[in-house]
């Protein structure tokens, strides 16, 4: 029997389990958490918690096998399902169904079952106290079922798929706690702003499908990553439409300008959700599926160029948003916002593979953020104010070290991770010649560390808040403490497996990447300004992080001070420059007064509703009177019908 | 008699074995039903003052066999499926994929109508042998009728298939509608059978011939007279075969002999018996509308917008369940109808998605009234609308699956009914029939409104009076018979690709 | 070819002139006493004349109805009979002769059924 079984284990299947797993352990607490309604009985939250947690376990183990057997692998390092059936089709075409696995899938599918799976392990212990406990991790698990299915996914319509299922969980889980209204407004919110960028991906992918089908024969699959990138020649000429359509897509789902306003309000659900959603995973599927179609963007340099430019002033706006909020959520949202930005800023450059790369390490370290906030949160009772914490290094001692960990990672110091991603980021901007971009990313880099800092010396120094709750409980959960640590060694050492050639290492991670992207668009710089840059980056980082130590620890007063003297500039920041109330008053209100005025009670009410529907379902129902007069339930009158018919169908034919 | 001399009778058997089962299973049960102990106890043992009741046994098992007999049946036929490349003429009797698959479908549906007889039956005190041997019965007529080269055949095999089917309907004696309902089919279907056979003396008349391959001898179809014979015969043939399909203006007795009979019976006449003549009705027109292009192209197309429309806009005014489910049979077979008309054109298409039409129909509506089925309680069947009120809170997923249905009934996807109705329309454009198209998407958006009419019922008005759970004391088999129906409509509806490839394969004319 | 039928013409009319005569002198030469005996067509038996809702013990019906089955079946003999010799002599006796009894077997089993179900029973 087993044996049997073991027969059947081959790559494909294993790669089929990847995401399976995940479904399953959602059907399972789902189902469990169904039955629970309407009865007595409740699911245990050991079981519930177990199955959540082992499910995306072994599918991170299975991700790393697979990678083990990639490394071995001589030329491609990929493994591919190949298509298992074919999904629809015309007799032209066809979409089939299929997992891949190559070197960039293989990086992001270990990251989403490693991170997911430490994610759901606290998640265990922050949501012990929750009603929808199993409800809960049954969203979660199917979250990380579409995020694996969008990541492993071989064709473009898969990857939607998963890029809407992911919408769809992160729109259940920012909802989550949907009885307080705010937070049904966040989550509808999220839901309406990914629409409009899933509108510009579904058009890009009619694009390139339109653009594609002369060249098929029967039976391709021509939306599969590997025909498009066999036959990109073809779609030169609508390169630049169609990736800028893909990019608003991205926009959308990463949270970048113009559609970054989600992203923030995000923070309504539960902060295991922010980490793995909203930092770790889901909004970096922006920037996976660029890198994914890397092969078409570098066919539209102008793509390239809003890309980064977009990136760039995402990264830099975002970081000034983040310097005044008082939200640790808000902040950390703000934060993962520029960093998103940055990433784009990357891919704008051409630097996928760094983009890639940042996309890792800012998965740990932003993961471990927002877990230590979430550990903060619920040590404090729920209150998430920063103002009202202060000098809890004393009372969390092993959330604030492994804290302070991610805050140096992501301010660039080094040796952590995100020294050396970021640093490879600005390098790369610098050398391949954007010299304004380099400098408003340096400037971003610089704030970032400044409101990190700020926010762990408003929170863990100084002194408490008496405002604040009283009573601070212990970190005692150890299924909380060993996602944090785990996250804070891979904060430390996620880093090194990029170390560039400069600095003595042996940048792993862009050679592992290199046979997927298109080698560097511009000349690589010299290897002695690199270092001198990586350094003066850190340094630069460095200052800001002691300015904001300083200001947020030791002399709070001037930190007040400075708000007071630059009134206009902290309104103006506060306020979030007015984004969301610009947005209302030039989409919003506009768009509601169109629909409720002349689509609602125009159109609708009365052309749709009185006319069209009204008056066809009157038509229909009228000749229905016929229909149904015709059934008197006698048979001479069946008789008579069936000869009158026989007569006219004679008629018909003789005549 | 050199033809007789040189059969070679085990082929035969072998390529006849699902018709030999049928019949063979079919008497055996009789004969079984006929020495079934009439009481459980012997008659030392039995007391006088118990009552009836107790000591009535439960024929189940020979329901059991029946089943039996027909899976087998069925499996027998995918292995001939898997043998015939070609098709293969012995006699009457044609073997070829089409019937194959027809076969598949019809034995299908009668492995159903058992399986919902199962609790049923014996509940409703109808005699359980009887009903197992007239299916096994029909469905060899239906057998006979799908596998004939012989008008002949055929017509002995409608007349077996109809006689039984009568029965069926007036099988509950206890019941007036049924009575009703089987004296009606009875005498308007021996109308239409005489329209048949008239229609079939005809084509003899024409072609001299009765064998379906002779319609393609043109040197009889030369003559005038023979001409004129054929249109005679084709009008005839298409009255009596119109009405066995239930084409307006010969769909009358749907409605009332739907409602009336037993809901196993309704929901096997909604797809074996349709099914059947459909295939027969296609299997002729194979033949007949070469010679007469137009045919297809404006009668049937007439009749076919007719049957939509007249099933569709009836069906609006329907409060009870069964009924409205009739009509939506009849608008069905108005657009079964429409794959005939792509016949004309495109024959292959044209069976192609007259098959598919067919099977997903056939499982939807055997699931709509299987669900119907277990929703009656206390030997009561269940037929107003309105008593599904509650029902998305008091049995979600039977609520979940008879929305299933009904949406793929509707026609919307990701179901089975939308993939149908999909391939369907899609040959119709490939043929050029852009008015009949829009004609058949308009009736369908009308059937939206009353397939939706349960669904908002069940999910969206409360329940009027607290009533207790239903008592659903039904065996498995009727829920097996649901979950595979919905789980069918959903998979073919989702990856229609395999089932498509299938029938795709069958239609190697 | 149609001189073959002449005479069952001649019987016909033959037939037609003789029952005429008959009639016609009897309703000449004959006297009318009318009386309610006299009108009736029959002596004994049912009455001719009656409601038309009269209703009959459905034994009738199934016994006339098995009659009517079995008779026409059975007629279906006489064609397989007439058959057999020229079978047997194009080597198909075994044949000719399972067929039949595959069709006996047939009818028996319908009268098994008949019996079984008490179709027959006069209680």
């Amino acid at each position: 029997m087993i044996e049997q079984l073991l027969q059947h284990i081959s790559i494909p299947t294993l790669m089929c389990l990847i995401p399976l797993l995940p479904l399953l352990g959602a059907i399972a607490n789902g189902k469990m958490y169904l039955f629970s309604t309407r009865s007595q009985w409740k699911p245990s939250h050991a079981l519930s918690g177990t199955i959540a947690v082992v499910m995306p376990l072994i599918s991170f183990l299975i991700v790393a096998v697979l990678f083990y057997i990639a490394m071995g692998l001589e030329d491609s390092h990929s493994v591919s399902t190949g298509p298992l059936f074919t999904w629809f089709g015309g007799t032209q075409w066809a979409v089939t169904i299929g997992l891949k696995l190559d070197q960039l899938s293989l990086i992001m599918a270990l990251v989403v079952t490693g991170v997911g799976s430490l994610i759901h392990l606290y998640s265990v212990g922050y949501m012990s106290h929750d009603d929808g406990f199993a409800k809960y991790f049954a969203y979660l698990n199917l979250f990380l079922f579409f995020m694996l299915l969008l990541i492993l996914g071989d064709s473009l319509p898969l990857m939607f798929v998963g890029w809407e299922g992911v919408g769809l969980c992160s729109y259940l889980l920012i909802g989550f706690w949907f009885t307080d209204i705010e937070k049904a407004k966040a989550g509808k919110k999220a839901f309406i702003v990914n629409r409009i960028g899933d509108f510009g991906f579904v058009l890009g992918i009619f694009f390139i499908w339109q653009a594609l089908q002369p060249t098929a024969q029967p039976g391709d699959a021509i939306l599969s990553f590997s025909y498009i990138s066999t036959h990109a020649a073809f779609l030169a000429p609508v390169a630049t439409a169609a990736t800028l359509l893909l990019f608003l897509g991205a926009t959308g789902k990463s949270a970048q300008i113009p559609l970054y306003v989600w992203l923030p309000d995000a923070m309504a659900g539960p902060t295991p959700v922010s980490a793995l959603i909203h930092a770790a995973t889901m909004v970096t599927a922006g920037i996976y599926m660029v890198a994914r179609l890397n092969f078409l963007f570098v066919l539209a340099p102008t793509t390239l160029n809003v890309i980064a430019i977009v990136g760039c002033a995402t990264a830099f706006f975002a970081a000034t948003m983040g310097l005044v909020q008082d939200d640790i959520k808000k902040v950390l949202a703000y934060s993962t916002v520029s960093q998103l930005g940055f990433m784009f800023l990357a891919l704008g450059v051409g630097a996928f593979s760094v983009a890639i790369f940042h996309v890792m390490t800012h998965a740990f370290f932003k993961a471990l953020l927002f877990l230590g906030s979430g550990s903060v949160i619920h040590a404090m009772d729920g209150e998430q104010r920063l103002s009202m914490y202060g000098g809890l290094r004393k009372h969390l001692p092993v959330t604030f070290t492994t804290f302070l960990i991610g805050t140096l990672a992501i301010a660039g110091i080094w040796p952590f991770a995100g020294f050396f991603s970021k640093d490879a980021i600005l390098w790369h901007v610098y050398s391949s010649g954007h010299f304004w971009l380099w400098l408003i990313a340096t400037l971003a880099a610089g704030l970032t560390a400044f409101y990190m800092f700020r926010l762990v010396g408003l929170a863990f120094f100084g002194k408490r808040n008496p405002a604040g709750p009283h009573h601070v409980h212990p970190e005692n959960s150890v299924t909380m403490l060993l996602p944090l640590v785990v996250l804070a060694v891979l904060s430390i050492i996620g880093g090194w497996v990029g170390v560039p050639h400069a600095m003595g290492g042996h940048d792993h991670i862009m050679t592992w990447l290199a046979p997927l992207f298109p080698t560097a668009l511009h000349e690589a710089g010299n290897e002695s300004t690199e270092l001198f840059m990586g350094l003066g980056s850190m340094t630069w980082g460095a200052i800001w992080a002691i300015i904001a130590w300083i200001l947020y620890s030791q002399h709070r007063g001037w930190a007040d001070q400075m708000a007071a003297r630059f009134k206009r500039c902290y309104t103006l920041l506060v306020n979030l420059y007015y984004v969301d109330q610009i947005y209302d008053a030039v989409v919003v209100q506009p768009l509601l007064w169109f629909s409720r005025s002349v689509l609602w009670q125009t159109v609708d009410a009365v052309l749709i509703d009185k006319i069209l529907v009204g008056g066809s379902a009157r038509i229909a129902r009228l000749f229905g009177r016929v229909g149904t007069a015709m059934e008197t339930g006698l048979v001479p009158h069946y008789v008579f019908l069936l000869v009158l018919g026989s007569v006219v169908v004679l008629g018909w034919m003789i005549l | 008699m050199e033809s007789l001399l040189n059969t070679d009778w085990l082929a035969l058997a072998y390529n006849e074995l699902p018709l030999l089962l049928l019949i063979v299973g079919g008497t055996l049960v009789l004969l079984a039903d006929l020495w079934w102990p009439q009481h459980i106890l012997p008659r030392w043992a039995r007391r006088k003052s118990a009552t009836v009741d107790v000591h009535v046994p439960d024929r189940t098992p020979l329901l059991l066999f029946g089943m039996l007999a027909a899976l087998v049946a069925f499996i027998a036929c995918w292995r001939l499926w898997v043998q015939h490349e070609m098709p293969n003429q012995m006699g009457m009797l044609v073997i070829d994929r089409f019937s194959l698959v027809g076969g598949m479908m019809i034995i299908g549906s009668t492995i159903a109508g058992l399986a919902l007889g199962w609790g049923y039956l014996f509940q409703h005190k109808l005699p359980i042998g009887e009903y197992t041997v007239l299916m096994l019965f029909a469905t060899a007529g239906a057998w006979c009728m799908i596998s004939s080269a012989n008008l002949l055949l055929a017509f002995v095999g409608i007349e077996i298939l109809s006689i039984s089917a009568y029965v069926l309907a007036g099988m509950d004696t206890k019941n007036r509608l049924s009575v009703e309902s089987g004296l009606k089919y009875f005498l308007l279907g021996a109308v239409a059978s005489a329209f048949l056979l008239f229609g079939i003396a005809f084509f003899y008349g024409a072609t001299g011939t009765l064998s379906l391959v002779g319609f393609t001898n043109d040197g009889i179809m030369q003559a005038p007279t023979s001409q004129f014979y054929l249109i005679l015969g084709t009008a005839f043939f298409l009255v009596g075969i119109g009405f066995k399909v239930a084409l307006a203006p010969f769909h009358t007795w749907t409605p009332d002999v739907y409602e009336g009979a037993p809901i196993p019976v309704t929901a096997w006449f909604a797809s074996a018996v349709k099914a059947a003549a459909f295939l027969l009705f296609a299997r002729v027109m194979l033949v007949v509308l070469p010679l007469m292009p137009a045919l297809g192209t404006q009668l049937i197309a007439g009749l076919a917008i007719a049957t939509m429309f007249i099933g569709n806009m009836a069906a609006l005014w329907q409060d009870n369940i069964k009924r409205l489910l009739a009509y939506s049979s009849i608008a069905h077979a108005g657009y079964a109808a429409l794959a005939l008309v792509t016949m004309a054109t495109i024959p292959e298409a044209g069976i192609t998605s007259l098959l598919w039409y067919l099977m997903s129909y056939s499982v939807m509506t055997i699931g709509a009234f299987a669900v119907v089925q277990l929703l009656g309680r206390d030997g009561e069947e269940l037929t107003s609308v309105g008593a599904l009120a509650g029902l998305g809170e008091r049995h979600p997923w039977l609520a979940a699956c008879l929305s299933i249905f009904l949406l793929s009934l509707a026609g919307l996807p990701p179901t089975v009914g939308f993939m149908a109705k999909y391939y369907l329309l899609a040959n119709l454009v490939a043929a050029g029939h852009w008015g009949l198209t829009i004609a058949a998407i308009i009736s369908s958006l009308i059937s939206v409104g009353y397939y939706s009419y349960p669904i908002v019922v069940m999910y969206f008005r409360p329940v009027a009076n607290q009533t207790p759970h239903n008592s659903m004391n039904v065996g498995v088999p009727i829920r097996l018979v649901i979950f595979f129906a919905a789980l069918a409509v959903l998979v073919a509806g989702i990856f229609p690709d395999r089932l498509m490839s299938f029938i795709q394969n069958s239609v190697l004319l | 070819m149609l001189s073959s039928y002449f005479p069952i013409a001649v019987l016909f009319i033959f037939a037609l002139i003789l029952g005429g005569v008959f009639v016609g002198l009897s309703a000449w030469i004959g006297r009318r006493p009318y009386n309610k005996v006299r009108l009736e067509p029959y002596e004994c038996g049912l009455e001719p004349a009656d409601s038309p809702r009269k209703r009959f013990s459905v034994k009738f019906f199934m016994v006339a109805m098995v009659f009517l089955l079995f008779d026409v079946e059975v007629t279906l003999l006489f064609p397989w009979a007439t058959l057999f010799k020229q079978f047997i002599a194009s080597g198909l006796g075994v044949f000719i002769f399972i067929e039949g009894l595959l069709f006996i077997a047939v009818l028996v089993i319908g009268w098994l059924y008949v019996v079984r179900k008490g179709a027959l029973k006069w209680e």
